[in-house]
Formats: structure tokens, sequence, C-alpha cells
């Protein structure tokens, strides 16, 4: 029922804005033109938003007849995990990672004969993100992000209708036994060394990410100073009715916007590719060693043991946990939302001013910018307070933990 | 000369170290290979070896070859399988959500 409201939904919304279309090409008259303009700008954008709910809350059958007395889930965790997969688990829930986009969440409902797992398609952190623009720029006059962001969310689904698929196989009494190890002590270095190495290539991921987000607001202000120092040399020179001295303005507007942010560059490359390269190194150490005791391979003897790199890995983890929370815009996804909306909204009306109420629209625009930064500036502060009593939480359980396993082993 | 005593106090990591190379071998490993492996000097790795002996984690056996071979125990086993399973609970049970 709620997925064919949605089907209607996503009908309409796209059918409005391509009818509103022909009549505006058409001649439109001053009525219509209103509604095309609404339609036009927020049909796409409703349009996209709901293809991409029907997608994802719709859940996937998966029959499966149990062949031990062990929680399905429990044994599918191990599975997945002994083939190299990034498995997060919460109760009665599994969320796999199938790639950069994305994931599938799964379930299980058990009665007495039959199991059945249910899967759902999920984007990835990286997912939401890149769909959560891609949908709100898709009111795009060229129709490209619209496009892109169906698209996607196209895949996502595909992706996770592939997997379903190949869930009897991983789950078949024979993949099990040759895949997971039935030692109880390798089985559990397994899970040990899977769950770090997922909470290493998360926090690298999200190490990355940053790094690429400072490289975009660079560019940005690139961008910005290049037009002020173009203008600005262009005022200088009056030159604004000689190509020739427009093209010396360009150049050197150039020159100075790129001394200008290079630097700026240079350094973030430097801080920033140091801790990107450090957390890539730990994820590839305990990718290794995974891939090491799920093959059962003999280990080189200069090699880090598995539980000396776990013990290790234990010291990593404040660091991996901070760079973690560092990107958690989704964790308030309302607060982006309404910041989204409130720049996309303010930078036409500074932009592009109509003559009678410039000043006005301006001023708004202003407002709603200031608005933008107070609630990006309260959800940084929150983050920051949340992000600082989390990692002091961890290092004295980390502690306690150590203290903890050093008496029980050593007896000291 | 050699003191066989026992370290003042042992060091998780080194105990581990040893106990993990005994486990994956799968039965008795040369003296002087489980030291190559133990990351530590002849010294610190011989005391060491005594302070587990006497706890029961590994035994030593003189063979007729000459070289000294190192085995663990049952209740070695035990004790790096309890370690595994502590790193591993501790993991799964989300000191990290």
């Amino acid at each position: 029922m709620q997925s064919a409201l949605l089907a209607a939904i996503v009908f309409l919304a796209s059918i409005i804005p391509t009818y509103l279309l022909f009549d505006f090409m058409s001649g439109p008259t001053a009525g219509s033109s209103f509604w095309f303009l609404f339609f036009y700008a927020v049909g796409p954008i409703v349009a996209s938003a709901a293809l991409a709910v029907v997608l994802f809350t719709r859940e996937m059958g998966v029959d499966y007849t149990r062949v031990s007395q062990e929680e399905p889930l429990n044994l599918l965790r191990q599975s997945l995990r002994a083939s190299m997969l990034r498995v997060s688990e919460s109760p009665g829930l599994l969320e796999v990672r199938l790639d950069w986009f994305a994931a599938i969440h799964i379930s299980t409902k058990v009665s007495d004969e039959k199991t059945r797992l249910f899967v759902k398609a999920r984007p990835t952190a990286s997912g939401w993100t890149t769909l959560f623009f891609l949908i709100l720029l898709s009111s795009s006059t060229y129709g490209i992000f619209f496009a892109l962001a169906n698209a996607m969310t196209v895949y996502i689904s595909a992706r996770c209708w592939y997997f379903r698929r190949r869930l009897p196989m991983i789950l078949s009494e024979k993949r099990l036994v040759r895949q997971v190890p039935l030692d109880e002590t390798r089985a559990a270095l397994i899970e040990a060394l899977s769950e770090n190495h997922r909470l290493a290539a998360e926090a690298y991921e999200a190490r990355k990410s940053n790094r690429q987000d400072v490289f975009a607001i660079l560019l940005l202000v690139g961008i910005v100073l290049f037009l002020v120092l173009f203008v600005a040399i262009l005022m200088t020179i009056d030159g604004f009715d000689d190509f020739a001295q427009m093209g010396l303005a360009a150049t050197l507007a150039v020159v100075g916007a790129a001394a200008l942010t290079a630097p700026l560059a240079l350094v973030a490359l430097h801080f920033s590719g140091r801790k990107v390269k450090e957390f890539e190194f730990w994820a590839r150490q305990l990718r290794d060693a995974l891939q090491r005791e799920t093959e059962a391979s003999p280990m080189e003897d200069g090699e880090r043991t598995s539980v000396e790199l776990l013990l290790d890995a234990w010291k990593e983890l404040p660091k991996w946990m901070e760079a973690r929370m560092k990107t958690g815009h989704l964790r308030e996804p309302g607060t982006w939302i309404v910041i989204s909306i409130l720049l996309l909204m303010a930078v036409p009306l500074i932009l592009t001013p109509l003559p009678n109420i410039g000043v006005a629209e301006t001023l708004i625009g202003g407002s709603m910018i200031g608005a933008a930064f107070v609630l990006y500036a309260r959800f940084k502060k929150r983050q920051t307070q949340e992000s600082e009593r989390i990692l002091n939480e961890l290092r004295s359980r980390l502690d306690l933990i150590r203290s903890q396993l050093e008496a029980e082993i050593l007896g000291s | 000369m050699v003191l066989k005593t026992e370290p003042d106090r042992p060091d998780l990591y080194v105990v581990a170290r040893i106990l993990e190379r005994l486990w994956r071998e799968g039965g008795p490993m040369i003296k002087t290979r489980l030291q190559v492996g133990a990351k530590v000097n002849y010294d610190v790795f011989t005391r060491y070896l005594v302070w587990m002996e006497n706890r029961d984690l590994v035994s030593i056996h003189q063979v007729e070859d000459g070289h000294e071979r190192v085995s663990i125990s049952p209740k070695g086993e035990e004790a790096y399988r309890r370690l595994v399973q502590w790193i591993n609970e501790v993991t799964k049970k989300g000191i990290l959500r």
C-alpha cells in the first residue's frame, strides 16, 4: 500500500512538470507559468526522492532452510566476513557494504520450520551524501542531476537484488563448512579482525572524504578570488570594452588566485595526506591479516601476529572513531536539509535581484545565509561535544579492559 | 651465563606473540625459530619461556638432534583462545558503536 502510494507520487511528480513544460513552451498564461515554475523546480526533487523511498523501503524475502540450530544471522555474519565483506551488526540486523555507494540490510523472521531472510537496499554513508545532493540539484535546467540521482537509486537497488540472489548459496551448508573455519579460536580471530578492519577502512574513507571536501572548498575560494581579482583589475585598467585587456586581466587573475590558494592547498595536502596514509596502512594491515586467517595461510617470521595487531589496533581506535565522527553529516539529516534549502534559496535571491525589490531580496538572501551559518555552527558545536564525550569514555574503557585482560592472562 | 629467571612483569604482547606462534605451528617448534618469531633477545625470551613453563602454558622438550623444542600445552591453548575471544567480545559488544 505504502509502495503503491509512493509510486503514484513518482508518476504524478514526473508527469506534471512535463505537461507544464509543454504548456510553457506553447505560450504560458500568467497562472500556468507560476505552476510551471513551481513544479519545474520541485517536481523532479519530489520524483527523485519518492523513487528513492520506494526502492529503499522495499523488502525482498529469501527462503532459507535451517542447517543448524545457530541463529542464521550469526552464520551469515561469519560467512560474509570470511568472504572478506565488511559487515556491521546491530540487534537483529546486518548491514553489508557492497561497494562505495551500495549496502544491503539483512534481517530474519524465524518460524519452527523455516527461516525467512529479508533484505533491503541501502546506500552507504557516502551513497547517502551523494544521493542527497543529486536529489537537491534535480531541479537543474538540463535534468542531468535528475537522471544521475535516479540512475544511482536504481543502481543501488539492482546491486541489492543481485546480492540477494547469492544469499542462499552463501548460506548453504556446503559453503559454510568450506568457508568458515570450525576452529573456535580462528573464527573469533576472523570476527575481531573483520570488525577492526571495517572501522579502520571507514576511518580511512572518512578522512579521504574530508580531504576532498577541503580541496572542493579551496577550489571554490579560488574561483571567487579569480572573479574578484578579474573585476578589480578590469576596473583599474578600465578595460571592459577591450578583449586584449580582458585577456590580460583574466591571466593576472588566474595567477593571483593560484598564488593565494596553492600554498593553502599544499599545506592541506601535507597534513591530511599523512593521516590518510596512516589510516590506509592500518586498513591494509588488518585486511591482510584477515585474509591470512580466512585462508589459514602460514605466517612469515617477521610478520606481526594477529593478536598483536588487534592489541595495537585498540590504541588506534580513538583516532578512527574521531575520523568517523567528523564526517557525521547524516547524524542530523534534518539540519542538513534545512541548511541546503536555505542556501539554495538564498543564492539566486542575491545573484539575480529584481529591479524593484532588489534590496529586500539581498537582505532576505543574506539573512538566509546567516541562518544557515548559525545552524551549521550549532551543529558543529554539538558534534564536537559529542565526539569528546564518546572518545573520553572510549579511552577509559579501553584502559580498564586492558588491565582486566592483563590480570586474567598474566595473573598480574 | 644466562640467568633463567622469570620476567618481573610479563608483557602481554610477548606472551600473546609466543602463544600465537605455537598455536599456529600446531606442534613442537624449534626454540631458536620461536625466538625469532617472538622478536625479543635470547635472554628475555628464555625468561618468558621459564615463566610460561612454570604456569603450564608451554612445555619444553629436549630432542635427540640437540635442538630444544617448545610446544603449546592445552592450558596455553585455552589461554590463547580466551585472549582472542575477549578481544572479539570487546570489539563485538561495541565499545565503538
